[in-house]
């Protein structure tokens, strides 16, 4: 097993061109290892000056280097024009200490420059998080592009949350356009008790075939079975993977409660970490995820599986 | 035999003058090298020792000079040598024609500091 620094100073190695590394690496090693002997037991300056030494060697040869490859585009190298460290070290301190004279003579116009500059990169960086959640990562579910969330339209043609009673309709007749059709209640944040504490959690109401529907298959446990989902079934809850770790203290499920709204559930199983409730959103809501049988209140939400043949 | 030598000789001189002048830290390594073949680490202790507290090489830039010095046929590398202090290192040594250019360029270098004393005394 190689001393730390050694393993750090051949990982530092891998800025360099494959080609120079087969032929130099060896002994850039052995050279290394002899003049990192020397100053391990020196004083943390003297140390902090080598390793800045030798990451600016390895800078100058690996951009000497890869200049050699691609000739013109970084600075010349023909035998003797070759940059040494020390010239690159110095062209770098003069180009600093010109940039901060130059800023230092006008701070007004190095402020504004400056703030624009941070309010560019703050409004860049949130709009790439935003496509990126929502237009690019897929739902962290299988087959995610056969999805379609199901809305009603009202009479004014504003689109709204399906009905309850519309929604088990299209689950039991709309095998003809979809292979399957999930309901859930609107995810709500809701007091839950536990043995000896309460906690809030975002809990909603699910209804029959909702995680076939989605695919989605517990780490622990089971999911709802087919009587507990009808009417008159035992109350069974389904926690997601963080609650169980968190508030349950990731104990077995076995005969494990909780209380929602006065009703105690029976938890049969734990869902993925991945997993979040339609509508609950991915990121923002940090309250940990509970699944409860179904019993959707007052609007519901419908998804449905898109049959393999439906265009 | 002999006058296979006396032709060579000044075709190697030729060639010697080919690289003059060097760049000092070239010049500086084929310097640590006259003594005899040394690894690499107490080429970079000469080198550096020639700008005190202020290294000049480190480990990847001495290895593209000695790259660059071998490709011009002025050093070779050595086995690397089994009762040396650290076997790890490969040994590098003077080719005869590195000898010719390190004698040519200290040739060279004298004459310069010849003249600046000289224009010094006037």
């Amino acid at each position: 097993m190689p001393h730390p620094p050694v393993r750090i100073y051949c990982r530092l190695l891998r800025v360099l061109p494959p080609a120079f590394r087969r032929e130099a690496e060896a002994d850039m090693v052995a050279v290394f290892v002899a003049a990192h002997a020397r100053v391990e037991a020196r004083g943390l300056a003297r140390r902090s000056r080598f390793w800045a030494a030798t990451l600016a060697d390895l800078a100058v040869t690996a951009l000497a280097e890869y200049g050699a490859a691609l000739p013109g585009l970084v600075w010349g190298h023909s035998g003797r024009s070759q940059m040494t460290m020390d010239r690159l070290l110095a062209a770098t301190a003069a180009d600093l200490r010109l940039a901060f004279r130059q800023l230092s003579k006008s701070p007004g116009w190095t402020l504004v420059a400056s703030g624009t500059l941070a309010l560019g990169l703050a409004a860049t960086s949130i709009a790439a998080v935003l496509l990126r959640d929502i237009v690019l990562a897929p739902l962290p579910v299988p087959e995610a592009d056969r999805l379609v969330r199901i809305l009603e339209v009202s009479a004014s043609g504003r689109p709204w949350w399906p009905s309850y009673p519309n929604a088990r309709e299209w689950r039991a007749h709309g095998h003809r356009t979809f292979d399957a059709v999930a309901i859930v209640g609107t995810p709500r944040p809701l007091p839950v008790l536990l043995e000896t504490e309460a906690v809030r959690a975002t809990v909603a109401g699910a209804g029959a075939g909702m995680f076939d529907t989605l695919g989605v298959v517990p780490v622990v446990g089971r999911l709802f079975a087919a009587d507990e989902t009808a009417p008159g079934g035992a109350a069974v809850a389904l926690v997601s993977e963080r609650f169980w770790r968190g508030p349950l203290r990731a104990r077995p499920l076995d005969g494990m409660t909780l209380t929602i709204e006065d009703e105690l559930f029976t938890v049969v199983g734990v869902l993925p970490a991945a997993f979040r409730i339609l509508g609950e959103g991915r990121r923002g809501n940090r309250a940990p995820t509970c699944g409860a049988r179904s019993n959707a209140g007052r609007s519901s939400s419908a998804g449905a599986r898109r049959m393999a043949t439906a265009t | 035999m002999k006058i296979l030598r006396k032709r060579t000789q000044p075709s190697r001189l030729a060639d010697a003058r080919d690289h003059l002048p060097m760049r000092p830290v070239a010049f500086a390594v084929l310097a640590a090298l006259a003594a005899g073949p040394c690894p690499g680490i107490d080429i970079l202790d000469e080198v550096n020792a020639t700008v005190p507290r202020h290294p000049i090489l480190g480990p990847g830039t001495l290895y593209r000079l000695l790259r660059e010095l071998r490709q011009e046929g002025l050093i070779a590398r050595e086995a690397r040598v089994a009762h040396a202090e650290d076997e790890r290192q490969a040994h590098h040594a003077l080719t005869p024609l590195g000898r010719a250019v390190l004698k040519a360029e200290s040739g060279r270098l004298r004459r310069t500091l010849g003249l600046a004393s000289a224009t010094g005394r006037r």
